[in-house]
């Protein structure tokens, strides 16, 4: 048995016998790594369920995991107008009850509990969750945190390629934030994982617009507005994004045949994301607009009175969230501080190092940028920044309160951003043959062959290096094709 | 300014209004402003504690009720509490009737005669405390209140209040019962109110006939589907008429004359290969350190213009070439009709499922919820399916089998041409090129 990489981009790793066969194995790191990164985050997120510290607010979401076998009676009292239907939106939930049943328990958990008191009041009225429950719930979200990590692989490799993919996917998975809330009982990362699949779907839909795909986003879209409301203004959003693109085709600044195409479906983004979003919640159905409003506006009051309860964690505006974004993501919770922390650490030298992932995302954010204005503003590498932009600005300007877990969506979009900044980094090194520094090692000789650049006549089609995987009766046919 | 210019500053202006609008609707939708206010907080007269004697609850356990009843009104509950003794009270009637008319006495009601409070009403005896009689009084309109229900009261009464009182610690004893109700409207469900006469008629009238209906419909779409299926694969001839050239075996093999199929019969570009159509003339000129990647996906153009002999010179739209198609067997004649039907079908299938959907939410009426939701689904999927079901017979398919096992991937012009059409009519990207060491 011989493994052999072959010497190509996007290349598969084939493994086979000497003698030529018909029958063999390929394992294409496309598909290996996605694998592998899902055990090697759902193994760190267990790992924390353990030890991540208890947050009160894990009680609510447990208790409303008996959403989940309500939905048997969509017109019973569990989703009358009261406070607690009111007060979040479904999915997260449905989750927990899922992931209760799952696991062998039932979703008959604990009392609600009352912030206006301590946990002494609440325990004693029954509203602190059971060891059990805590740690099965805990675990669903482990497994939802570990299937984010694999969505954003899938996504950074569709618009950047494999190695930005892995890097954002490590970014990710090794991210302190990420990894506390995938190892506690709350929504968030449903949301995020929704947010990826978006991307996603975003993706596939420029690939081939159809009404199909269009749907599929749409429901997505809807189903991260009944995790946390937020994705549900993206609609509206793509919708607008639609509706620029038409304009845009009519004067001719765009590609007026894909701008027609996928304009319209996205103007109907709204349409099949509220439809999603309603249909999710049976509390909901009586009076579909009021109630929708009554959940905004019981979130929108919240943040309010927390803002009010806890001057400290108060936002006055969108730059005093972008400060604390910044502080956030550099000081406290980073996948570069922690790498180092721990590098540090094995020389027993406990220090706090600030993290530098920011600076990735920020190359990362110029790449992105430069993609979407090289490949268009209906290439799906657009709409995704669009759909990425959108999300992460609800946030800085919707911003309030500076909880932690709000900051999960800025992680998503800085480990994207990351997984691009660092493939660029990578492909300047190479560029420069920084592998160079490797003749420094005694033994060890590096030698790069700078090959000029082709000539090439202007309005000419040329291969890039990722195509020499064409195979060269495609090329052939490929040049008769030339227009020159 | 060079093109490119213009369309970098157009598309960011673009995306920055769509963003600055969208976050503006957002800033809207978020405002905290009068208007709002889910909670419907009420406004009562009566005080919302009285204590008589005054000290006869110290008055920082009296401060903490008042802070409980007032944010309990807010939450939209008019209620107050009094506590009293027996002494101060001097009525002639036994204590555990002082309750009601205490509530007669001076009604807490949110407008007059409304008779829609609570009171919680404490009588202490002078002489035992621990004989303390606590009640919930209602008036006739207080109820339904969110989670509020007599039983739940009575609750508080008996098993949050009652072994404090026996403790002889009468101010826990109201500062638990107030909490518990303060609690109560929050987190216990609002029990289910009887039916209306509309969801009362509704649901008699809805199931189990219309149920049944529904649900039959849906079956009935999915046998449309699978006959019509059937029927259009069947077809009318045994073999095709005449050898399928790669134009003929892609359209077989996409089932429709789609667009890339009328690209490669027109030998026209078009927009296939979107990110070469969407990149201005002076970036498609690529120079050392640029991603042309995008410039990559073939046209069906491309491999036309070296490969005319389609046998579609004079035809190019796509009924004739469907027509023709359809003459020599490739694809069912009558498979315009079929998708009409069931286009028509399933559109109907639709708007039923989601009147049903609608009147089973008014009647809360499960079953019927369910036929309608099953019937909604499967119309708007055979819908969507209708719209690029495929068209080719059973005779079109074992001739396209035929025309691949001539024709091996990769090793011809036809195969290279056929492959085109088939997968060009896709926008996709390769981007290896970002992850691509020059080395």
């Amino acid at each position: 048995m011989r493994a052999t990489l072959p010497n190509r981009q996007d290349a598969s790793w084939r493994i086979s016998t000497d003698r030529p066969s018909r029958q063999r194995v390929i394992i294409r790191p496309s598909l290996l790594l996605p694998i592998l990164l899902f055990i090697f985050s759902f193994a760190i997120n267990l790992n924390h369920v353990g030890s991540t510290e208890f947050h009160p607010d894990e009680t609510r979401w447990i208790n409303r995991a008996h959403y989940f076998t309500d939905l048997r009676d969509p017109f019973g009292p569990t989703w009358k107008d009261q406070y607690i239907t009111r007060g979040q939106p479904p999915l997260g939930s449905y989750l927990m009850g899922l992931g209760l049943l799952v696991q062998g328990r039932d979703t008959r958990t604990n009392n609600v509990w009352d912030f206006a008191y301590g946990s002494e009041w609440n325990s004693l009225n029954g509203a602190m969750t059971s060891d059990d429950d805590l740690r099965t719930a805990r675990r669903t979200n482990a497994f939802v945190g570990a299937v984010t990590v694999v969505v954003v692989f899938l996504f950074v490799n569709a618009i950047g390629g494999l190695l930005a993919a892995l890097a954002a996917g490590m970014l990710l998975a090794l991210h302190p934030l990420q990894i506390w809330i995938s190892s506690q009982a709350l929504s968030d990362e449903l949301l995020v994982m929704l947010i990826a699949l978006a991307l996603l779907a975003i993706i596939k839909l420029a690939e081939k617009p159809t009404r199909a795909r269009a749907i599929m986003l749409g429901i997505l879209l809807g189903l991260g507005g009944a995790t946390k409301l937020s994705p549900l203004l993206l609609a509206f959003a793509l919708a607008m994004y639609g509706i620029a693109l038409l304009l845009l085709a009519s004067v001719g600044r765009t590609n007026k045949h894909k701008a027609e195409e996928i304009g319209p479906l996205l103007m109907i983004q709204p349409a099949i994301a509220v439809g999603t979003f309603i249909l999710s919640y049976p509390y909901l159905w009586p009076d579909p607009l009021s109630r929708t409003w009554n959940l905004f506006e019981l979130r929108a009051q919240e943040m309010t009175g927390q803002s009010a309860a806890w001057p400290g964690v108060g936002v006055d505006n969108p730059i005093d969230a972008l400060g604390r974004i910044y502080d956030r993501l550099t000081w406290q919770f980073s996948t570069t501080g922690s790498i180092l922390e721990a590098v540090v650490g094995w020389f027993r030298t406990p220090t706090s190092i600030w993290g530098f992932d920011l600076v990735f995302a920020l190359l990362g954010l110029a790449t992105l940028t430069m993609m979407v204005v090289r490949r268009g503003l209906t290439s799906g590498t657009a709409l995704a920044a669009f759909l990425l932009a959108g999300q992460a600005g609800a946030i800085i300007f919707g911003m309030q309160v500076d909880f932690y877990r709000y900051h999960l969506p800025i992680v998503l979009a800085t480990s994207i951003l990351g997984g691009l900044g660092v493939s660029m980094v990578w492909r300047l090194l190479a560029a420069r043959g920084a592998s160079r520094v490797w003749n420094i090692v005694p033994g060890i000789s590096v030698d790069i062959a700078s090959a000029p650049a082709p000539k090439v006549a202007p309005g000419q089609r040329v291969k890039s290096p990722a195509a020499e995987d064409v195979d060269a009766t495609r090329e052939s046919a490929l040049r008769t094709g030339i227009r020159s | 300014m060079t093109t490119s210019i213009l369309r970098a500053t157009i598309a960011a202006t673009t995306v920055l209004g769509v963003a600055l609008i969208t976050f503006h609707i957002v800033g809207l939708l978020t405002e905290d402003h009068d208007a709002w206010d889910i909670f419907a907080p009420v406004q009562v007269a009566a005080d919302p504690v009285t204590v008589r004697p005054d000290d006869l609850i110290s008055s920082k356990n009296q401060e903490t009720l008042r802070k409980i009843v007032k944010e309990t009104r807010g939450f939209g509950v008019p209620w107050s509490i009094y506590v009293t003794t027996d002494e101060a009270e001097n009525r002639d009637t036994p204590p555990d009737t002082w309750p009601e008319a205490i509530y007669d006495e001076t009604p807490i009601e949110t407008s007059p005669d409304a008779r829609d409070g609570l009171l919680l009403a404490v009588v202490v005896p002078t002489d035992d405390h621990t004989a303390t009689h606590a009640e919930f009084v209602a008036g006739e309109n207080f109820f339904p209140e969110e989670g509020i229900t007599p039983e739940r009261l009575q609750e508080i009464v008996d098993v949050q209040m009652a072994p404090l009182i026996e403790d002889n610690r009468i101010s826990a004893a109201v500062i638990e019962g107030a909490t518990w109700l303060e609690w109560t409207p929050l987190f216990q469900p609002t029990p289910d109110q009887p039916p209306t006469e509309l969801q009362s008629g509704l649901s008699d009238l809805l199931h189990p006939l219309v149920t049944a209906a529904i649900a039959g419909l849906a079956m009935l779409v999915l046998v449309a589907a699978a006959v019509i299926t059937w029927l259009t694969r069947r077809g009318r001839t045994a073999t095709v008429v005449g050898k399928l050239n790669a134009i003929t075996a892609a359209a077989a093999s996409i089932g429709r004359v789609d667009a890339p199929v009328l690209r490669a019969i027109r030998g026209n570009d078009g927009e296939v290969g979107a990110m070469a159509a969407d990149i201005p003339a002076e970036t498609a000129i690529p120079d050392a350190g640029a991603d042309h990647t995008e410039l990559e996906p073939p046209s069906p153009s491309a491999y036309t213009q070296s490969h005319r002999s389609h046998g579609y010179e004079t035809m190019t739209t796509r009924p004739e070439i469907e027509d023709d198609l359809a003459s020599r067997g490739v694809y069912h004649p009558k498979s315009v009709v079929y998708t009409w039907w069931l286009s028509i079908i399933s559109g109907s299938g639709l708007v039923i499922g989601l009147m049903g959907l609608v009147l089973s939410v008014l009647g809360e009426t499960v079953p019927t919820l369910s036929a309608s939701i099953a019937l909604t689904a499967v119309s708007l999927v055979t819908l969507i399916w209708n719209a690029s079901r495929s068209w080719t017979t059973n005779a079109g398919r074992r001739a396209l089998h035929e025309w691949n096992h001539d024709h091996k991937p990769s090793q011809d012009d036809d195969w290279l041409l056929f492959d085109s059409i088939v997968n060009t009519d896709t926008y996709r990207v390769p981007t290896t090129r970002i992850d691509s060491p020059a080395t």
